[in-house]
């Protein structure tokens, strides 16, 4: 669902993306884990097509998307790490306004909005303006946004700050169940726990590189180590200091 | 104080240092085409000089009252922009709130505010006027003390126009709200008018309008109001009256010295307040239900673009910051319409007929392209950190463009065909003169809206917090001047090619103009499709 070929990004002479080769199958949740810096969200922004690739290919199911990126667009859901909104528009205005780009029907689109309002616990604010939304409700809005056009690819940045416990609870559950029934997920994150417990693929980066990918069974059988937590420290240890 | 400086110095010249080593090609050529750009300007406003000398005695009397009027307008133009960019950075920019964090007196963090605004609201007007003083004393023969001598009372001037802003945004602030700020200038410029209207005087010819009875020619000239003392000042020297000159230059100054000591010591307070009052969005409204989903115009667009014209338009109406500026839009208005009223077109001859009536093409145009680079321009800096929704949106960004284009166009055509019509009939012009100036400002909107749609989208940096410093940026200064530009451009063929044919008394008039109107159409339309089209590649380019 997910192809990257030897795909690189350079910021001025910057490499901050090396020669990344990603194959995720339809349904499959994959974590990528990485020190600060080590070119997370710049994978994510190549492959939404929020940036242009200096180098190699991107596939989402099957359509590359730098030759057709509406087409690929239809199918991608990006979830990123500071939720930047309209404040000026009211949280109803804003899910209608996201929908309707993404030509949901109507009724459909009103019942979806409506749902998904009422689970996360924001009914009740969804005439207020955007602007006067905490981090976490601009959060849950955007997470609302990537799902009412049914995505095929879910890309998620940093998937947990600032929400509150019941929030995180419900994403959890959320994103593993939608895995469950065909979505791919790519999230991105520096958070362990979060790997270990939803994951199917474990990817490692750091300095731009992909070291490290594997279930968390292979990676721990690969590095005769235990925990997650110590892989990771010894694989990116020297990345982070040179 | 130096602290600050040396900190926006640094993030300046980083910002330039970086944009240097990625693309060097391009800031070159923004930097020749800023030099160019000069150069039209300069060659404008001597042509105009030349003109209006050529024209005898009557120029030479325009001259100077148009000096006069140049002072009062843009003293009012500053101390409205700085209003405006006063409230904005000191109470809307994030940066503030940090700055409120920090062990800083307020009074610095006001005074910083007040330095950074009246920079911002007044170096295009001082860069303007700087080569307007320069054409000046070219044609006038002035020496370079003279030029000198004008920077130093164009200085204190601008100080105290941002005074004025200052003391009427800290007033409307601390006494009403934005919204009823809004309404009670709005009326104060009404009331105005009407009693304008019935300020009987009588007079019916252009001697007129050259006479000191017209009420702006007048209270420009007033002495003792500091709007005419930089003028007064310059024009005394230059006819060797220095110890007035002296006068009116001590006047400045110490006005000016006075008025930034006040703000330095009582801005503190004032500023406090205000901070506390407006930078947190205390009050809960509720939009259920929102009359504008259901505007009859939008339902003649497919959903796809009528989706973001609707976006666009509530952003606008939810935004004071936006709408006020039409304030700067009225207030041109009112000077404007107050003294066309008292005109009378009909006793003129034909090179007078002529003039004026492409001059009231000119005076609509430039409205209208103050308008499009404060509203049209910028568009797409608007949609700053939010860009990455429409990014990832499977939409064409020629149809977002479609969608901006459609809004702007049609809400600036009504404005400004409003305008034209109206102000035709006030001159009482001939119904053929009336079409061929509502087809040019038609075809002129088309392309000083494609201008500013296609620069904006050219020059929109997503990374910016405050959008609306993008009007005072290289951008907006670019735009400006490349819609000015086509403006006197326009107006001055017109004008010219319409005066050789009066003159010689060309027979096939008609016929000559309707060749020129259509090869000026093509060309504005052309150019308006070339500058969209670099605009939709280089917005393609951008990245996130
Ligand atoms: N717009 C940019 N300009 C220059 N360098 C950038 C830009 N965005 C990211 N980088 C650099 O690329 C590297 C990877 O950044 P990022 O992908 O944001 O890391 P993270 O894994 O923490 O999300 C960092 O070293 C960062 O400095
Ligand atoms: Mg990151």
């Amino acid at each position: 669902m997910i192809k990257t070929v030897s795909l690189s990004k350079k910021f001025n002479e910057k490499e901050a993306l090396r020669n990344l080769n990603l194959n995720i199958k339809k349904g499959e949740f994959y974590c990528m884990l990485g020190p600060n810096g080590a070119g997370k969200t710049t994978t994510l922004k190549l492959l939404s097509g929020l940036l242009r690739p200096a180098k190699g290919k991107i596939y989402i199911g099957g359509v590359n998307i730098t030759l057709n990126p509406e087409e690929a667009k239809k199918k991608i859901g990006f979830i990123p790490d500071t939720p930047f909104v309209y404040e000026n528009l009211t949280a109803d205005e804003f899910l209608n306004f996201i929908g309707n780009i993404f030509g949901v029907e109507k009724k459909l689109l009103k019942r979806k909005i409506d749902y998904y309002l009422d689970i996360f616990g924001l009914t009740e604010y969804k005439d207020h303006l955007l602007r006067e939304y905490s981090h976490g409700m601009k959060q849950k809005i955007v997470y609302i946004s990537s799902f009412i056009h049914n995505p095929e690819v879910l890309l998620v940045d940093e998937p947990l700050v600032g929400l509150d416990p019941q929030a995180i609870h419900l994403i959890k559950k959320m994103l593993k169940e939608e895995s469950k029934r065909g979505l791919t997920i790519l999230m991105c994150t520096h958070i362990l726990y979060i790997a270990e417990e939803l994951a199917d693929r474990i990817g490692i980066l750091a300095g731009g590189k992909l070291i490290a990918e594997g279930t968390l069974k292979e990676l721990s059988e690969n590095m005769n180590k235990l925990s997650l937590e110590e892989i990771f420290l010894s694989l990116t240890r020297n990345s982070v200091y040179d | 104080m130096i602290n600050f400086i040396r900190q926006r110095y640094q993030a300046a010249s980083n910002i330039l240092s970086i944009y240097f080593a990625s693309h060097p090609l391009r800031l070159t050529t923004i930097f020749l085409s800023m030099n160019m750009a000069v150069l039209i300007v300069y060659a404008a406003i001597w042509a105009g000089f030349r003109f209006l000398i050529g024209l005898g005695g009557m120029g030479s009397v325009i001259i100077s009252h148009l000096f006069y009027l140049l002072f009062f307008i843009m003293f009012f133009m500053v101390a409205l922009s700085f209003a405006i960019l006063y409230y904005n950075l000191s109470f809307r920019s994030k940066e503030t709130k940090f700055l409120v964090n920090l062990p800083i007196k307020s009074r610095k963090i006001s005074f910083l505010k007040f330095i950074e605004s009246s920079v911002l609201a007044g170096w295009i007007p001082l860069a303007g006027f700087i080569i307007f003083i320069a054409v000046y004393s070219n044609i006038n023969n002035l020496t370079p003390f003279m030029s000198l001598f004008s920077f130093v009372c164009i200085m204190p001037f601008l100080i105290i126009a941002s005074a004025i802003g200052y003391l009427l945004c800290i007033t409307i602030l601390k006494f009403m709200n934005l919204k009823k700020g809004f309404v009670v200038i709005c009326v104060l410029l009404l009331a105005a008018v009407l009693f304008y209207r019935y300020h009987k005087t009588s007079g019916n010819n252009i001697l007129y309008l050259l006479s000191e009875e017209i009420i702006f020619f007048k209270i420009s000239k007033l002495w003792f109001l500091p709007f005419s003392w930089a003028p007064w000042a310059i024009v005394h020297t230059e006819n060797g009256n220095l110890l007035r000159a002296g006068v009116f230059l001590i006047n400045l100054w110490s006005l000016s010295l006075l008025m930034l000591s006040l703000i330095y010591t009582y801005g503190g307070k004032v500023f406090r307040d205000l901070f506390f009052k407006y930078s947190l969005p205390a009050h809960k409204r509720s939009y259920h239900k929102n009359y504008l989903d259901k505007i009859f115009f939008l339902r003649i667009f497919p959903v796809k673009i009528a989706n973001f014209i609707l976006k666009d338009i509530k952003m606008f109406i939810r935004e004071p910051v936006l709408w006020t500026q039409f304030l700067i839009f009225f207030g041109l208005l009112f000077f404007y319409f107050v003294n066309l009223q008292k005109f009378s077109y009909n006793l003129l001859s034909d090179v007078w007929k002529n003039l004026i009536t492409f001059l009231n093409a000119f005076s609509v145009l430039c409205i209208s392209s103050a308008l499009t680079i404060r509203f049209v321009f910028p568009q797409w800096s608007m949609e700053g950190k939010n860009y990455w929704i429409l990014k990832l949106s499977p939409v064409k960004v020629r149809d977002i463009l479609t969608a901006k284009f459609i809004l702007s166009f049609s809400a600036l055509t009504f404005i400004s065909m409003f305008l034209i019509l109206l102000s035709d009939k006030m001159l009482g012009l001939k119904s053929g003169f009336m079409l061929l100036t509502a087809f040019i400002t038609a075809v002129s909107i088309f392309s000083l809206t494609s201008f500013s749609l296609g620069l904006g989208a050219y020059f929109a940096d997503f990374k910016k917090e405050y959008y609306l410093k993008a009007v005072e940026s290289i951008g907006g200064v670019i735009t400006l001047i490349v819609n000015f530009s086509y403006v006197v451009i326009t107006i001055f063929g017109f004008t010219f090619v319409n005066h050789i044919f009066i003159i010689r008394k060309i027979p096939q008039k008609d016929t000559y103009m309707l060749l020129v109107l259509i090869l000026w159409s093509i060309l504005s339309i052309g150019s308006s499709f070339a500058l969209l089209w670099i605009g939709i590649s280089e917005l393609k380019r951008k990245e996130y």
